[in-house]
């Protein structure tokens, strides 16, 4: 008796030793997620497999798990872990913005919540100079000093639209997952990616802002800026431009077809204020929070897809106030689509030819640096616009060698122009020219200045190719094609 | 595709005898003094390299080599076999695009006791060549011997951007092996002039069609190049394709896939007309002819004319077949896209700011970026794609030499340019005009793509020319 007597008091002193390790409190705020999704293969569009990627988030109010919209696209099970360490709960996604690349997810078991407390959110963040980084590792909370670089602003990871950023320094490794950005007890952000030592933080203003007009129902997405402009650092171009007082303002160059209005922006506007805003000759605005940024934060400062603000700009030697409507950013408003997110990957082919449409999801396969690396024509289609007769691009990716298309097997990555006379910009426009043979022929026409600028089929054969071809090369089907997309859809 | 640099030496004899029975003593060292353009401030030089190669012995007294051998060559010296002796030469005829030259040495007791050496024929497939040359790695001529591995179309890699009848060899062709013949029945089969990194046994030789091709052009006294008919040529062995343009199931026939806007082609050849015989030589359906016994591509035979001569073609169009004749001319509209010599580039400096022509020169020594993307698409496929917006020859602000009347510009060089003052610019005159036409206080310069733009005080811009020409040691404005 004694002796176990013993025991029970070492234990006891063990665990009281052990109780007097400090409890940090984002150890009851801060979830790991366990993400898994499809993963396309774009060279065999009909196959499917599956990847895993784990990140970070933070309880809020309203039993909510805050993180990135990364990783969010095209998934089939989430889970979270509490305390870094044990059991897996499934989660639900409940909203996700890639363009504000914001993601809400919630737990449906009672059980997941007891203990967990919803972060505070910072005020502002005017004193930085206590901020750490907090992630689970290892079962265990690493928290990290972040050094304070600046604030700016720069195109999301997997967004066009620029937005706030704050830059930090530290020696924490492999940031940008939704590592919570701390100071004095309360949320400054979360991390969205890293570069050797420095990390982007967006801070938690935005997410604030975000939520509350989600919650309102006002959220509409994220607005942008359409035109492009340059700085007018050099005073001639004041001169010109017929403005005789203190610098001030950018200039636009260039404002895309589909935004020109008859009351809106002209190239060679001069702006001189943007929503109540000065704007220097850098292109910079002073804000409240945060200090010189570039005018493209305003369009997400207080405002959302669809508002209107108003831009005072110098025309004709006299100033002219526009209201400005903000563009919904989406990544269907470009020819080539930037992202394709949650749609499965299309394709149509016909008689062994493969077809498939050209995106930013197709370029890389080249790798993320596929500006470089892929055939250059095909990246060069990036810099150039829709037009009336092409909102799209549909390439003949590969072609699946059988006796129909001898002569055909390789030829590839060549951008289709008409087939059966027909314009192609999508492959719902594709299947429907295979419907009108010419003569019992089907004519493929590829873009001027391709390696090839026509092939033929007997549609026929095509046809009666088709099932032989799929048993042989393993296909499920012929084509796989969603309705069309348009930007705002 | 790396190039060599070779040479070697010989000499005895002036007879202009059949075969030389010790060819190497015609075969000689050729040391080249260049000096290359730097393509961003034209009015510059690199320094002065030195490079060896090997050249040989031919009639008229004429000692031929590999262009690359002699490019931007400022001073050009020759020994011969065994003797101590250089001799100074002169270029008489280059062609850069088969990559083949001619020197001529002042010294006329060079060729005392030099034997000419012979052209022979191509030679066959697995025959045994031996090459003669002063390749790196020794000061005396080297001897090797290999079989002729394949006879095909390759590219030249002198200019880049043109492909001739190449035969590749087993036998060792290495640099300062460049130029040298290669020997067979003691008559020259081919000259030495490039090989592939990484491909173990290969080196490449130019065969006498190409070499005759080259005499021949310049028996008139001048270069004139090979024609090109410009013409995208598909082989035409789908069935569905056949039937569609009525052709015979057999393995004759290659399509006109397209054809670039020379009015000499367009005139006589149509998109889908399916070439059956060229120049007598009947056309596979895999765009191939039979070449002395060898497969190769059509476009031999489309490069067998001088400039200026006709070919007979016989094609296949609407059905029946329409025999053509084919007139044939040097093309040259895409110079640009390929590796430039002997012209120094053209140039403007104005206010600091330097234009020059677009070319492959200019843009190979840009970081690659986004900039330069707009730029590549101009030279090298806009005039497929949209040939009705081609301009002569695009214009660049290269670069902007630093002075105060220009410092406050944003735009600092590598950059396409649209318009000055409102004039579009198609040539480098068109520059120097729209600067000299100005009458307002200001000149306005715009880029492509985008649209950019950027003003600079006209009077100012004047005034400092002089300064900033002295400043950067500029000893002229233009080279036009």
């Amino acid at each position: 008796m004694k002796k176990l007597f013993l025991i029970c008091l070492t234990f006891l002193c063990a665990l009281s030793g052990h109780s007097q390790v400090a409890h940090n409190p984002w150890e009851d705020s801060i979830v790991t997620v366990e993400i898994t999704r499809q993963r396309y293969d774009l060279g065999q569009p009909w196959t499917r497999q599956t990847a895993t990627d784990v990140k970070n988030a933070v309880v809020i109010e309203g039993k909510e798990i805050l993180t990135t919209a990364e990783f969010f696209n095209d998934v089939t099970l989430i889970r979270v872990q509490r305390n870094g360490r044990g059991r897996w709960w499934t989660a639900k996604l409940k909203w996700a913005d890639y363009h504000a690349n914001v993601a809400l997810l919630s737990v449906d078991e009672a059980e997941f919540w007891p203990g967990l407390k919803a972060a505070k959110f910072a005020n502002n963040l005017k004193d930085l100079s206590m901020v750490q980084v907090v992630r689970w590792k290892n079962g265990n909370l690493e928290t990290r000093k972040g050094e304070f670089n600046e604030f700016t602003v720069r195109e999301g990871k997997i967004s066009f639209v620029p937005s706030t950023h704050v830059i930090f320094s530290s020696d924490i490794e492999g940031l940008g997952w939704a590592e919570a950005v701390v100071s004095d007890g309360k949320l400054i952000g979360l991390t969205t990616s890293s570069d050797g030592r420095k990390f982007n933080v967006t801070p938690v203003q935005f997410y604030k802002r975000i939520l509350e007009a989600k919650a309102k129902g006002k959220f509409t997405g994220m607005g942008y800026f359409a035109f492009t402009w340059q700085q007018t650092l050099n005073p001639d171009t004041h001169k010109f431009l017929g403005w005789k007082t203190d610098p001030k303002g950018v200039v636009i160059i260039d404002i895309p077809a589909h935004e020109k209005k008859p009351d809106g922006l002209k190239e060679r506007d001069l702006i001189l204020k943007v929503d109540g805003f000065d704007i220097d000759i850098q292109g910079d605005y002073v804000d409240p929070d945060y200090g010189h940024l570039m005018l493209e934060n305003l369009s997400s400062r207080r405002h959302w897809a669809g508002d209107t603000m108003k831009l005072v700009v110098w025309r004709d030697g006299k100033e002219v106030t526009v209201n400005y409507t903000l563009p919904k950013a989406d990544y269907a408003t470009d020819l080539i689509p930037k992202e394709v997110f949650d749609r499965e990957p299309e394709y149509l082919m016909t008689g062994g030819l493969l077809f498939q449409p050209l995106d930013g999801a197709y370029l890389k396969r080249w790798g993320a640096d596929w500006k470089q690396r892929a055939p250059f024509r095909l990246a060069y289609y990036d810099n150039q616009s829709k037009s009336e007769e092409r909102a799209g691009l549909i390439l003949l990716t590969a072609v699946l060698p059988d006796p129909v298309n001898i002569g055909y097997q390789d030829y590839r990555f060549i951008v289709v122009d008409k087939v059966n006379g027909k314009a192609i910009s999508n492959l719902t426009e594709l299947g429907a020219a295979l419907e009108q043979p010419k003569d019992g022929f089907h004519v493929f026409e590829f873009m001027e200045g391709s390696n090839i600028q026509k092939i033929v089929l007997d549609a026929k054969q095509a046809q009666e190719a088709s099932s032989r071809i799929r048993s042989n090369y393993g296909i499920k089907g012929d084509r796989f094609i969603l309705p069309v997309k348009t930007a705002g859809q | 595709m790396k190039r060599f640099l070779a040479c070697l030496l010989l000499g005895l004899s002036l007879t202009m005898t059949a075969s030389a029975a010790e060819p190497e003593k015609s075969v000689v060292q050729v040391m080249t003094f260049s000096q290359s353009p730097d393509w961003i401030a034209p009015w510059r030089q690199s320094q002065v390299g030195r490079g060896t190669g090997t050249g040989f012995v031919i009639k008229g007294k004429k000692i031929m080599t590999n262009a690359h051998v002699i490019g931007w060559g400022k001073q050009i010296l020759i020994k011969r076999y065994q003797d101590p002796r250089p001799y100074r030469a002169k270029v008489a005829f280059v062609s850069h695009e088969c990559d083949l030259a001619l020197l001529e040495v002042e010294d006329q007791d060079f060729f005392s006791g030099m034997e000419a050496l012979q052209i022979g024929d191509l030679p066959e497939v697995r025959s045994t060549v031996t090459t003669m040359g002063y390749p790196a790695g020794g000061e005396q001529i080297s001897f090797t011997r290999g079989v002729v591995s394949r006879i095909e179309m390759q590219q030249y890699v002198h200019m880049g951007n043109r492909a001739f009848l190449t035969v590749q060899t087993d036998a060792a062709i290495n640099p300062g092996n460049s130029g040298g013949p290669v020997i067979q029945d003691d008559k020259v089969v081919g000259v030495a002039f490039q090989g592939t990194p990484g491909l173990e046994n290969t080196g490449f030789f130019i065969p006498p069609p190409i070499i005759n091709h080259f005499l021949k052009d310049i028996e008139d006294g001048k270069y004139d190049g090979f024609p090109r008919a410009g013409i995208s040529i598909m082989p035409m062995q789908n069935p569905a394709f056949r039937k569609l343009l009525g052709l015979p199931d057999n393995d004759v026939g290659a399509r006109i896939d397209d054809i670039l806007a020379i009015k000499s082609t367009t005139d006589v050849l149509k998109p889908d007309d399916v070439l059956l015989e060229v120049g007598g030589y009947r056309v596979g359906s895999d765009a191939t002819i039979l070449y002395k016994n060898n497969r190769v591509s059509l476009s031999v035979a489309f490069q067998e004319p001088q400039h200026g001569e006709s070919i007979p073609v016989k094609v296949w169009r609407d059905g029946k077949e329409v025999t053509v004749k084919l007139p044939l001319f040097v093309d040259n509209e895409d110079l640009p896209t390929g590796n430039q010599y002997d012209v120094l580039p053209r140039y403007y400096v104005y206010g600091g700011m330097v234009f020059t022509p677009l070319s492959m020169d200019y843009l190979r020594r840009l970081p690659r970026a986004g900039s330069t993307a707009a730029m590549l698409y101009e030279l090298s496929y806009r005039r497929r794609e949209k040939p009705e917006t081609v301009r002569d020859e695009p214009i660049v602000l290269s670069t902007v030499m630093a002075h105060p009347v220009n410092a406050n510009m944003q735009v600092r060089g590598a950059v396409l340019v649209d318009k000055i003052n409102g004039v579009k610019i198609n040539k480098l005159e068109d520059v120097i005009r729209a600067f000299a036409d100005a009458k307002t206080d200001q000149h306005i310069l715009e880029f492509l793509p985008k649209g950019g733009f950027e003003c600079i005080e006209r009077k100012d811009a004047d005034a400092a020319n002089a300064e900033i020409m002295k400043t950067y040691n500029i000893s002229s404005d233009r080279r036009l």
